[in-house]
């Protein structure tokens, strides 16, 4: 009887369910107890102000037509320094104006950093778990195949890959998805390896649960934690990776985004135009500033032995 | 005998991730339509065309293209580079060593600098200046190094011009006879010292540049190592023999919290590899990066193929020859693998 009882306490859809959002809470709760530590908050302010822009970009700037993501040109006035009137942030050498690229920059990246980060978590989390709870060859071949990803630095990769797709801000984020998901799918397998341990799974089997149903209620739900860390320090990360493609030329001219801001901007630095290149890197590193700090922040709380660090 | 055994699997191991990886190059250079597509023309007839793919091979089967390039690679011809003008063969080895001239210096600067601030920090641990490390070490993590290098442009170029762009001055350069290719080494061969000056100059700020990034992750590991190791009990014990602080971080402590640190150095070789192409592109630097960006602008595949294949080698080695060096310092790694 008394297995009965333990049995009954993780079998009825129910007891799942509370299990993911016992998981749910678990990551509310420790995002508070992260916020304590002064520089997980100010990670946490610059993204919500960084995300609060890209929201609200078409009211703060108005939107270029036909495509607001391309710099509206003012041919009359091109490399102006900040402060001129109409273009506070001053204007590129192509008479694009700076700010409109920092504003609707934080929309770019915000879309950009969904789009890789959702794709990317996506196919790591299912051949993530294909090695890890179907196992054996499957497990030996997909994890091989992440190795070779992992074995050649990302960014030469990248290039290659946006390069033979041709330059376009598309082709970058096709070229960074291509190569996120390994990232994933190794710690997805990880998490599903050593979950599938547990008692309770044992127990799912023996009441008869179906192979996949134990996948979807007894363990998937485990590996969420260390993804969310994960998928955190990614958002940053990608829209650094994407922001140095596009400094190289690898996106189309004149959209508005900070890599390319910076790289239309770099040719006027050694003749002391400035403006273009620094305002359009600084917003880079505040976005991933902002979403290393808050990752590094939750990340310590989740386990405590890297506290301090 | 362990770690013989371990080499030699790793040793092993090695042949097989770079035919994986020329496969995936291979596989790379045909997404993107057909690979003559710079020699074809609008007004070229269908039996031109047909010509210039019997020619180069397009007509075959892939495999045996993968085949017929692999043998190129391997007796040394990877094609023609439409960005140089010249040979893949002739002009990379020249840019491969003055990519490598500078990443040599900043890795230098990034493991001197990285594990000396690393070592000051995790011997303060949550002092003030602990705090200052790690807020640089978290930023320099965050730093989008196309634009740091760009801001010490700014600085050392426009306001404070001492930092010259490029890799030297063409007339002290032409002056000396390089047999290495490698500026700072021939310049002392040459017993030349102005020219050796001129090397170092340009060097500086790039290199510098360079190996922040990696001075970064260095230190994060070092002092998180040096914490850990700070807490065991032979510290302890050193203490207790009446040591100076000093010399039990130093003799004892550091030497430890060295061996985890190897492996961030050898991944942070990776990250200096990518670094240079970004560094080489703002200072001007003629190496394989800035070749390679070149390439990719203008979709020359045999600059971008030879490269990512020679990156992935030169990665390849050096995280090998990381890997043996750490199995001998730290012998319960070999205990662990399969």
């Amino acid at each position: 009887m008394a297995d009965a009882a333990h049995v009954d306490h993780v079998s009825p859809l129910g007891g799942r369910w509370q299990s993911f959002t016992t998981k749910a809470r678990r990551i509310g709760d420790l995002s508070k107890t992260a916020l304590k530590s002064p520089t997980t908050l100010a990670g946490a302010v610059i993204i919500v102000i960084l995300i609060a822009m890209a929201i609200l970009a078409p009211l703060l700037v108005e939107g270029n037509r036909p495509d607001p993501y391309q710099l509206p040109r003012d041919w009359s006035a091109i490399n102006m320094p900040p402060g001129t009137p109409g273009h506070p942030l001053g204007t590129t050498s192509e008479g694009g104006d700076v700010l409109y690229g920092v504003v609707w920059g934080a929309r770019t990246s915000l879309r950009l950093a969904f789009i890789v980060v959702g794709i990317t978590l996506v196919v790591g989390t299912v051949i993530g778990s294909i090695a890890g709870f179907v196992g054996g060859k499957w497990d030996e071949v997909l994890m091989r195949v992440v190795d070779v990803f992992l074995a050649v630095p990302e960014l030469i990769l990248a290039l290659a890959i946006a390069a033979l797709l041709g330059p376009s801000f598309r082709n970058i984020i096709i070229a960074i998805s291509i190569l996120g998901w390994p990232r994933y799918a190794r710690i997805i397998r990880g998490q599903i390896i050593h979950t599938k341990e547990n008692e309770y799974v044992d127990a799912a089997h023996v009441i008869g649960d179906s192979k996949f149903r134990i996948y979807l209620k007894d363990i998937l739900p485990n590996t969420i934690t260390p993804v969310v860390v994960a998928a955190t320090l990614q958002m940053g990360a990608v829209v650094l990776f994407a922001a140095t493609l596009s400094f190289l030329g690898l996106a189309e001219a004149g959209i508005a985004e900070w890599g390319n801001l910076v790289g239309e901007g770099q040719a006027g630095i050694v003749s002391g135009r400035w403006w273009v290149a620094t305002f359009g890197g600084l917003m880079v590193f505040l976005w991933s500033l902002g979403f290393n700090l808050f990752g590094d922040g939750v990340r310590d709380v989740l386990d405590p032995r890297t506290e301090g660090r | 005998m362990q770690v013989r055994e371990y080499v030699v699997r790793r040793l092993l191991k090695l042949p097989l991730v770079l035919l994986a990886v020329t496969v995936a190059v291979f596989a790379l250079s045909r997404v993107g339509g057909s690979p003559i597509a710079i020699y074809l023309e609008h007004e070229m007839s269908p039996d031109e065309v047909q010509a210039l793919e019997e020619r180069y091979g397009v007509d075959k089967p892939l495999p045996m293209q993968y085949v017929a390039w692999l043998g190129g690679v391997a007796r040394g011809d990877l094609g023609w580079s439409g960005v140089s003008v010249a040979p893949v063969s002739e002009v990379l080895p020249a840019r491969l060593v003055a990519t490598i001239e500078l990443a040599t210096l900043g890795s230098f600067i990034a493991i001197a600098l990285g594990i000396g601030l690393g070592t000051y920090a995790g011997a303060r641990r949550n002092r003030f200046s602990d705090h200052v490390i790690r807020v640089l070490t978290v930023s320099g993590a965050s730093l989008p190094l196309f634009w740091f290098a760009l801001m010490m442009l700014i600085l050392f170029y426009l306001i404070i011009p001492i930092a010259p762009l490029g890799r030297f001055d063409p007339d002290v350069y032409s002056q000396i006879t390089h047999y290495t290719g490698f500026y700072t080494i021939d310049s002392l061969l040459n017993l030349n010292p102005s020219a050796f000056v001129d090397a170092i100059v340009h060097l500086a700020l790039p290199a510098f540049v360079l190996g922040f990034e990696g001075m970064a992750v260095v230190a994060r590991m070092m002092r998180s190592s040096l914490v850990e190791e700070m807490g065991e009990d032979y510290v302890d014990s050193a203490r207790a023999k009446g040591l100076p602080e000093r010399r039990v971080i130093r003799r004892h402590a550091r030497r430890n919290a060295l061996i985890p640190t190897i492996t961030v150095i050898g991944l942070s070789w990776g990250v200096l590899l990518q670094g240079s192409v970004v560094v080489e592109n703002v200072f001007r630097w003629p190496g394989l990066g800035r070749w390679a960006t070149e390439g990719v602008i203008r979709g020359d595949r045999a600059t971008i193929m030879a490269f990512v294949l020679v990156t992935a080698v030169v990665f390849l080695v050096v995280n090998l020859v990381v890997d043996v060096i750490y199995a001998y310092l730290d012998r319960r790694v070999v205990l662990g693998t399969d």
